[in-house]
């Protein structure tokens, strides 16, 4: 069973009096374990397919289901909840909290969930050393690199052991050196752990290390490549 | 939650520095206001029920409107003992008060008596007792002698040890008069008083009226604390049980001086206002520079799960911090000040030569110190609290309703 399923699923935006089509009947699905990469011009939907699959932004019309629930019939607080239980988001921009510490960021979801304190402490001590972060746990965003803070950005993301974790143009900020280094540690997350991945990018050495490329143009799916580890 | 508070209220340290300090300059204008108008309430009300009445007076029904010698109450001991069995009743003393005129062979002035019993009564209950500046009390409830103001001895060109005539309308409305002798005078400052003012024993004053020795005009109860007049005067009421007799506290005995501190309440009450809401703008000003500022970082938190219920609490709880912690300035602040209000206070003396100001018959004393009451600092406590809080609402319900997809495509 997918885990992300989006069946003629179109997004019109109202700009003024003009209306933007950025989805049109977009049929997509993504299979638990798949590394996978929406790509496509400026203004293809990638973004938008992202939020409306992360349960941020809904749908004009269509059905679009993750981790089997359908969203469009979701209320605004199940919704949070299925961001929060399900779903793991790594912006371009890292978006870590400034005021609180790496340890502090990678545990963040598990304390909205409540989960125990030894716990959180446990799992995110091993998930930031995993990630490369050991020693740097009590340092605060601002202390640390673009490329360590999106890493604090990865932890945080698969700390609650989501569903699936969505990415939006993920090395768009990070040098070459950096950003090598984070799509090797998303490759072997996905291929130890088995967590699923959906990025956009525009970035080539992120393409090429993807195992399925979705192409995106106007708003829908030009096309869907399965492509041969490397 | 506490702790990304506590760090958020320390992003922009100088603008909330400038907040705390504008919380503690509100909680010490609060400070100084409460406590020197309480203090200058208290003194009213001393002052006034020094005079003569109490803090709750017992009289016969009738004679706060018409006062007339023939109005008495009939039995003051057995009042005065019951009065006393009330807790919080620190003194009970019955008292005989009215018109009278006095007269030497060159002249005669009108004025009013006060005839108290000397073994009864406290100098720290009974403001003439202090003000007495030369001479003596008499000691004897039955000698013939008087203390008189100071400004009707000079009119009446009296000394001590002259006579003087008392002349009253008595209990059967017959002219009837005694000789006293000057045994000391008394100045309080108070023109009326002192210029025609006298005080007398109180069996000497009953046998001028006709009365007998267990009548008097009123009995006037010292409280402890003056706040509790109206539960002691309902209470002593119930207990008399006596349609004839009523049981005031100070507010209706002295129902201009409860008119002078409503009026002044009011007023302070208006200044109050306006001060909590500039504090109130400033501090909503701030938060809500705060929440705009973070707009992107509350979309994200959105976006990673947080309910838009727990960003408004964090938001709201940024404001409590922010009111605790401006209290906790202000409290510092204020503390030298009150005190120093409480051992010196302000000292009017410079302004006012006539050593203090006159308030329905009773002077208040030159010198403004502060009192405060528990239940004057719940109110600056729970006012400064309760205004960041309201004032934290707007943002907070503003950083709620961040659409998180909007706010992270501000990327």
């Amino acid at each position: 069973m997918a885990i992300i399923e989006m069946k003629k699923v179109s997004r019109i935006y109202q700009q003024g009096h003009v209306s933007v089509q950025a989805l049109q009947g977009l049929d997509l699905a993504i299979q638990p374990g798949d590394f996978a990469a929406l790509c496509g011009p400026s203004g293809s939907g990638k973004t938008t397919c992202l939020n409306i699959v992360g349960a941020l932004d809904r749908a004009s019309s269509g059905e679009t289901w993750v981790d089997g629930h359908r969203l469009e019939t979701m209320t605004r607080t199940e919704l949070s909840r299925l961001r929060r239980d399900r779903i793991g988001f790594v912006f371009q921009a890292y978006n870590l909290i400034p005021v609180l510490t790496a340890f502090e960021n990678t545990e963040f979801i598990l304390a909205l969930q409540g989960r125990p304190v030894a716990e959180r402490r446990e799992r995110c001590l091993a998930l930031l050393k995993a990630v490369g972060l050991e020693g740097l746990e009590g340092r605060r965003p601002d202390e640390l690199s673009g490329g360590q803070q999106q890493r604090v950005a990865i932890a945080r993301a698969i700390a609650h052991d989501p569903a699936v974790v969505l990415a939006d143009e993920p090395t768009a900020n990070l040098d070459s050196a950096n950003a090598e280094a984070l799509l090797e540690l998303m490759e072997r997350l996905n291929r130890d752990r088995g967590i699923t991945f959906l990025f956009s990018t525009h970035d080539a050495r992120v393409m090429k290390r993807a195992r399925r490329l979705l192409t995106l143009k106007d708003g829908r799916l030009e096309s869907d490549q399965a492509v041969a580890a490397a | 939650m506490l702790r990304m508070a506590w760090r958020n209220l320390w992003r922009n340290r100088r603008r909330t520095l400038i907040t705390l300090a504008s919380i503690a300059f509100g909680v010490l204008l609060a400070v100084t206001m409460l406590g020197i108008s309480n203090y200058k309430y208290y003194e009213m009300i001393a002052q006034s029920t020094r005079m003569g009445l109490g803090h709750v007076t017992v009289l016969p029904k009738g004679y706060l409107e018409a006062p007339s010698f023939k109005l008495r109450l009939g039995n003051a001991a057995a009042l005065r003992a019951l009065a006393l069995g009330r807790p919080g009743v620190d003194a009970a003393v019955p008292r005989v008060q009215g018109p009278a005129l006095f007269a030497t062979a060159a002249r005669n002035v009108g004025g009013v008596f006060f005839a108290l019993d000397p073994a009864l009564e406290r100098p720290a209950d009974n403001t003439l007792l202090q003000s007495i500046d030369s001479g003596a009390l008499f000691k004897d409830r039955e000698a013939s002698m008087a203390v008189v103001g100071e400004g009707l001895a000079r009119k009446l060109k009296l000394g001590l040890g002259k006579k003087m005539v008392v002349t009253v309308s008595d209990v059967h409305g017959q002219m009837s008069s005694i000789l006293v002798r000057v045994s000391g005078t008394f100045k309080t400052g108070v023109a009326e008083i002192d210029g025609g003012g006298v005080l007398l024993p109180l069996g000497t004053a009953q046998k001028l009226l006709g009365y007998g020795p267990d009548e008097a005009t009123a009995l006037a109860l010292v409280l402890g604390d003056e706040r509790d007049s109206d539960a002691t005067a309902l209470a002593l009421g119930a207990a008399i049980h006596d349609p004839g007799v009523e049981v005031l506290p100070w507010k209706d005995s002295l129902p201009q001086v409860w008119g002078l501190i409503q009026v002044d309440r009011v007023g302070r009450r208006l200044i109050l206002l306006v001060l909590s809401l500039m504090i109130a703008m400033g501090v909503l000003n701030t938060s809500l520079m705060s929440v705009i500022e973070r707009r992107r970082e509350f979309g994200v938190m959105l976006a990673l799960g947080l309910a838009p219920w727990d960003l408004i609490r964090l938001v709201l709880t940024e404001s409590l911090l922010t009111g605790l912690v401006g209290l906790a300035a202000g409290g510092a602040v204020s503390a030298p000040w009150i005190w120093y209000l409480k051992a010196h206070g302000i000292d009017l003396r410079g302004l006012l030569p006539n050593g203090g100001v006159e308030v329905n018959g009773a002077m208040l004393k030159p010198i403004f110190h502060a009192i405060y009451y528990p239940e004057t600092v719940a109110l600056i406590v729970g006012a400064a609290l309760g205004l960041v809080l309201a004032a934290g609402i707007y943002p907070a319900w503003k950083a709620g309703s961040v659409p998180p997809v909007e706010a992270i495509r501000n990327d």
